[in-house]
């Protein structure tokens, strides 16, 4: 860096044209990114429905509007068929939602799948979370399948590094305890669910999970099914 | 100094890690998994590498008083990129990372080599500089990753690792992480150190 140039207008110039430079490219790449980000996004949105609710087609979710509330974070539900929207002939299964708890360090999203008539959880999903690793974290936690020198020796560790086929193949021990309960059978005493096989070390995690999944099927069913036509 | 030598020096020498202290926080925070601890690695590799290259381009024309928010920019950039194609291309990484990401603006690691080694050396020399020290940042943090994950969990990348082995929770909670550093950080200095005479002030 040589000593010359350090007049006041050459600063602002150089900070300016650099400033420039930098917004430019990174304006070029959110415009690049931008459709793949979202493609993303719905690809997620789209798995976490299959999974709470497998019975539906794939192509067989409406999105139905709703105000913001507890079990609508993002102010929608959605319909699930058995058949592909257009087919008339399909059945309604269920319903998911989409609902939001606070968690011990973040925000916890989690979709949650209920039947026709609003009375027992399908499957709950956790789509996004940041709590502590170790302990609340562990409300993802896929138990180890088989050893490391097995996939050594079957070749797999390539994936599992990529995280390849892995989560399709089996669902978080915490998750899948909700599949197929009541939601009225998740009863609370004091600070603790009675039914749920808490996390290690993370009450605040577990309840804030459970709280957002039973409490957001039981404000749907209580305000929003039991006015609409048909059940 | 050869140009091998630029690149080695941050492996071991000068490890950003374990000999500069540098970057800690990330290193603690990340390395609970390899996955994420390597993806961090490679995070903060290509943001040192962009901003070495740039800053080196650059370093006859930079005006010395607004050098630093000049590095800035330049490091804000490329984390920025950085965002941008894992959230694009490894949303599980990107989801996982979560805030460290945008944190690597402010890994003093990337500012340092930045300030002392790119303003002042050639372009292909600081690019050597930058690969060199992103190498022996990942390394660290694979090499803590490894120690935590095997203990803490009991597993290498998901699978398990000795069937039947009780992991200790503590080495993945932040404890784990001190310990495992202060150990590693023992253990480098106690090779730099060994055969020199003590002095004593």
């Amino acid at each position: 860096m040589k000593k010359r140039g350090d007049s006041a207008y050459n600063m602002i110039v150089v900070l300016a044209l650099i400033c420039a430079a930098a917004g430019l490219a990174l304006g070029a790449t959110y415009r690049a990114t931008r459709g793949r980000i979202e493609t993303q996004q719905l690809r997620e949105r789209m798995a976490a429905l299959r999974i709470v609710l497998p019975e539906a087609h794939k192509d067989g979710f409406r999105e139905m509007s709703t105000p913001k509330s507890a079990f609508a974070a993002e102010s929608r539900y959605y319909e699930a068929y058995d058949k592909a929207l257009g087919d008339a002939s399909g059945e309604l299964v269920g319903y998911a939602l989409e609902a939001e708890g606070d968690g011990y360090s973040s925000k916890i999203r989690v979709t949650v799948g209920v039947d026709p008539k609003g009375e027992v959880i399908r499957g709950i999903k956790i789509t996004f979370q940041q709590e502590t690793p170790g302990l609340g974290a562990n409300c993802e936690a896929i138990e180890a399948e088989g050893t490391l020198w097995d996939a050594i020796a079957e070749g797999t560790l390539w994936n599992a590094f990529l995280r390849k086929g892995k989560e399709k193949t089996s669902e978080p021990r915490f998750q899948a305890q909700f599949r197929g309960k009541m939601f009225d059978s998740f009863v609370k005493v004091g600070n603790k669910y009675m039914n749920i096989d808490g996390l290690t070390g993370a009450t605040i995690t577990t309840n804030a999970v459970a709280d957002a999944a039973v409490g957001a099927v039981e404000e749907f069913t209580k305000r929003i099914l039991k006015y609409s036509d048909g059940t | 100094m050869s140009k091998w030598q630029i690149f080695k020096s941050g492996l071991f020498k000068n490890n950003p890690v374990f000999i500069l202290y540098l970057g800690l926080c990330p290193v603690l925070a990340t390395s609970t998994s390899i996955r994420d601890g390597f993806g961090m690695g490679v995070a903060a590799t290509f943001v040192l590498l962009g901003s070495n290259v740039i800053v080196s381009a650059m370093r006859g024309v930079i005006p010395r008083k607004v050098r630093i928010p000049c590095f800035i920019v330049v490091i804000a950039t490329f984390v920025t990129l950085v965002e941008l194609f894992l959230a694009a291309y490894q949303p599980e990484l990107s989801k996982s990372l979560g805030l460290f990401v945008p944190l690597i603006v402010v890994n003093c690691i990337i500012l340092y080599r930045a300030e002392s080694f790119a303003s002042k050396n050639t372009v292909f020399s600081s690019f050597l500089d930058a690969l060199g020290m992103g190498c022996g940042f990942t390394l660290a943090l694979l090499l803590l990753a490894f120690i935590r994950e095997g203990l803490g969990k009991g597993t290498l990348l998901g699978y398990e690792l000795i069937p039947g082995f009780e992991p200790a929770v503590i080495m993945i909670l932040p404890p784990g992480a001190f310990l495992t550093i202060g150990l590693l950080m023992g253990f480098f200095n106690w090779r730099k150190n060994r055969g020199k005479a003590l002095k004593c002030d």
